[in-house]
């Protein structure tokens, strides 16, 4: 029943004819639906999964404009879960490297009349691909905050190979949302403040996140309000604690 | 107005007649958002950077949006925050010469083009001659269709071979600016002539000193001495040999003469050499090189400050000096007539003789004591330049430039070929469509609408004038570039 309505939902925003994506198996096995909307407006859905966590999806732009998913899940009131999925790639810009690749060593071949040139070339065109979806190509970043645990980094390459990362909580010292010089283009950034264990006050790291995908400001801003709600959270129940341990000192 | 003086060959800068602040504040309206160029700025020190610095802050006060590129200073690149959310862009860019970076007309379109769009900019003002990114600015913004304006910081002469090629590049770069400042009548006259100009487009607009920074204290002078303040950086163009003439004379007549050298640079040896020769190691301190917020506290142990430059556009030393209380004697020559009203400086030719003429006349006043004391002199200098002041006429250029139409391409062209000669002319025309091509190149590339709108710190928008800094929001702007 979800299903159909979030279908009916995408038919009435759409405008291009981009056509709903074939579903896919999710992480949670659920059934996930996506859809591109033609216009740049970002297409919501919003559907509850029952039992599971509640999950929302945007579609957003990257710095580069190529549209990118944010995906979020709240398991509960302090653990939530951002991912945001690259465009995959594409079928156009594989035949179009691979083309290029092969014509260059076809004139090669002509010129030098050498056949060895064209099964190097095959060979090349195989070995870039698979190292290139091994360990550049990066489909899926996801975030998750717990509040009283700490916030794990994944990044899961087109290949399937995922790295992950986890930084503590009582590390953490701030998410921020931060600018940078990057290539000929000054971007936003979220980044995560590391604490400086001999500094109350300085900071000791900068962990940028979503490096590869870049999302525009108004994506990153969704991700930082929805981060600063957890550690507000955190920082609260922090506070109480010392509070009762202080009481429980002064009354022993 | 008391201090303006017209004839005899002189001008006295109009100096700031107590302005009304708040009146000023609340009149203007117009709000614009200025991008300030110039590869000179902090952590570099020196007059245009601390110019652009104050000039920003007091734009700021009045509601415009303000921010500044430069070049990168070593780990200093970025994005950085100053005082009351003044953005700064440390752009990563080949230093090639003295700070001033490599220019090529084209490789900093791509960058300037995003900071322009993404920052909203209306008007891009560029300082220094001497910087070639102010240069490139300008002819980007034209080619984006910006206002430009240009500050002059600087006096040149029109004989060497190196003079003639930057007065050519000025030519070039200043012919389609919509406006052009210079910091004193003599500069102006300078410039003109440089660039080939309309008079009617270059402004005067002097520069200013905070008089809170140079006070003075009569109580760290000897009274028994009279000491003279020499505080400028030891090169020829300050006329360092000049001073290496006037100090041993002066000393054999007046044995109670003391001299403070402030400053450091390759002139540095002629003075030592004096020093020795005449065994005045006693009377001829050098100090060395002094940060400015130590050069007050040489100022105010003398009695008279010399300058001895050759050519200045407008000599600030001269008034933190009188600022300080100090009897100022000095030379004659580019702007410096301009500075200060009669009674507070003593005029020499740039000579020996007439140097010391005049420094025995500061000295004779000193024993007669017929000279105001220290504090009627800062009373009275801090009047002459401010900040404020310089601020609210900057604001009137904008006004001004902003009712401006900026020319299209095709009379720009014809303005360049018209007006550099010929073979210059047509070889940046020719530049100028091939940096024009290039920005339909880019905004194909990366088209305006996807380009992040930068968060406003100042300006009518500003996050960080709305004081809710302590709270959730406050994260947002607490920004460590690294990158």
């Amino acid at each position: 029943m979800t299903h159909a309505h979030a279908a009916g939902g995408g038919a009435a925003g759409r405008t291009g004819s981009d056509g709903v994506r074939a579903p896919r198996a999710g992480a949670y096995s659920t059934w996930r639906l996506e859809w591109w909307d033609g216009a740049q407006r970002p297409v919501r859905a919003q559907w509850c999964l029952g039992r599971l966590a509640s999950m929302e999806e945007e579609v957003y732009r990257a710095v580069s404009g190529a549209r990118i998913a944010l995906q979020r899940r709240q398991h509960s009131a302090s653990c939530r879960e951002f991912s945001v999925r690259c465009p995959r790639l594409q079928l156009r810009s594989l035949s179009a490297a691979t083309c290029s690749v092969w014509l260059a060593a076809y004139g090669l071949f002509v010129l030098s009349q050498n056949s060895m040139v064209l099964s190097a070339a095959i060979f090349i065109t195989l070995i870039g691909l698979i190292v290139y979806l091994h360990f550049v190509k990066i489909d899926q970043e996801s975030l998750l905050v717990i509040g009283s645990l700490g916030i794990q980094m994944t990044s899961s390459y087109a290949s399937g190979k995922e790295s992950t990362t986890f930084i503590e909580m009582s590390q953490v010292k701030d998410v921020v949302i931060n600018e940078a010089i990057y290539m000929q283009k000054v971007i936003y950034y979220l980044c995560i403040l590391l604490q400086d264990p001999l500094e109350p006050h300085g900071v000791s790291e900068v962990v940028p996140l979503f490096q590869s995908s870049k999302p525009r400001l108004d994506c990153l801003v969704e991700v930082y309000r929805s981060c600063q709600e957890i550690l507000e959270q955190r920082k609260i129940e922090t506070s109480l604690e010392l509070q009762n341990k202080k009481l429980k000192i002064e009354k022993s | 107005m008391a201090c303006r003086r017209i004839g005899s060959n002189r001008r006295t800068l109009s100096p700031a007649s107590s302005i009304n602040c708040v009146n000023s504040l609340a009149s203007s309206i117009r709000t614009h958002s200025i991008c300030m160029v110039s590869d000179f700025f902090y952590p570099n020190m020196g007059g245009v950077e601390s110019h652009i610095y104050q000039l920003s802050q007091c734009l700021i006060e009045r509601g415009h949006k303000v921010i500044i590129v430069t070049h990168a200073y070593g780990n200093r690149k970025g994005i950085r925050y100053l005082t009351n959310g003044l953005k700064v862009y440390y752009l990563p860019l080949k230093v090639m010469y003295n700070q001033s970076t490599a220019t090529t007309l084209f490789h900093s379109l791509p960058l300037l083009r995003y900071i322009f769009v993404r920052e909203r900019v209306t008007i891009v003002h560029s300082h220094s001659s001497f910087s070639s990114m102010a240069h490139d600015a300008l002819f980007h913004a034209k080619t984006m269709g910006l206002q430009t304006v240009f500050t002059d910081h600087s006096l040149f002469g029109f004989a060497d071979v190196s003079s003639v090629l930057t007065n050519k590049l000025l030519t070039v770069s200043l012919c389609d600016t919509n406006h052009i400042i210079c910091v004193s009548y003599t500069s102006k006259e300078n410039t003109v002539l440089r660039a080939a100009l309309n008079p009617e487009i270059v402004s005067v607009i002097p520069n200013a000193v905070d008089p809170t920074d140079f006070t003075p204290d009569p109580s760290r002078r000897d009274d028994n001495t009279v000491t003279v303040v020499v505080v400028s950086r030891l090169v020829y163009r300050k006329g360092i040999d000049l001073l290496s003439g006037i100090i041993p004379e002066l000393c054999q007549k007046y044995p109670a003469l003391h001299f403070l050298v402030g400053g450091e640079g390759p002139k540095r040896i002629v003075l030592e050499e004096v020093r020795e020769r005449y065994q005045l190691h006693d009377r001829v301190r050098l100090l060395g090189a002094l940060e400015h917020q130590h050069v007050r506290n040489v100022l105010v142990q003398g009695h008279i400050f010399l300058n001895t430059s050759l050519t200045e556009a407008f000599c600030m030393a001269i008034v933190e000096a009188a600022s300080c209380g100090l009897q100022v004697v000095s030379t004659r020559v580019g702007g410096i007539p301009e500075v200060l009203p009669e009674n507070l400086i003593i005029l020499c030719e740039p000579s020996v003789k007439s140097l010391c003429d005049g420094l025995e006349k500061a000295v004779a006043q000193i024993r007669a004591g017929t000279l105001p004391t220290p504090e009627t002199i800062h009373n009275k200098v801090k009047t002459f330049y401010t900040w404020r002041n310089v601020a609210e006429r900057t604001a009137k250029v904008y006004d001004r430039v902003a009712d401006e139409a900026v020319l299209p391409m095709d009379k720009r062209l014809d303005r360049l070929v018209s007006h550099c000669g010929t073979v210059t002319g047509y070889i940046f025309a020719l530049f100028a469509v091939l940096s024009f091509l290039f920005l339909v190149f880019l905004r194909w590339m990366s088209p305006d609408s996807s380009i992040d709108v930068a968060v406003d710190a100042t300006g009518p928008n500003g996050a960080w004038t709305q004081q809710y800094f302590p709270g959730k929001k406050g994260h947002e702007r607490e920004k460590i570039s690294n990158c």
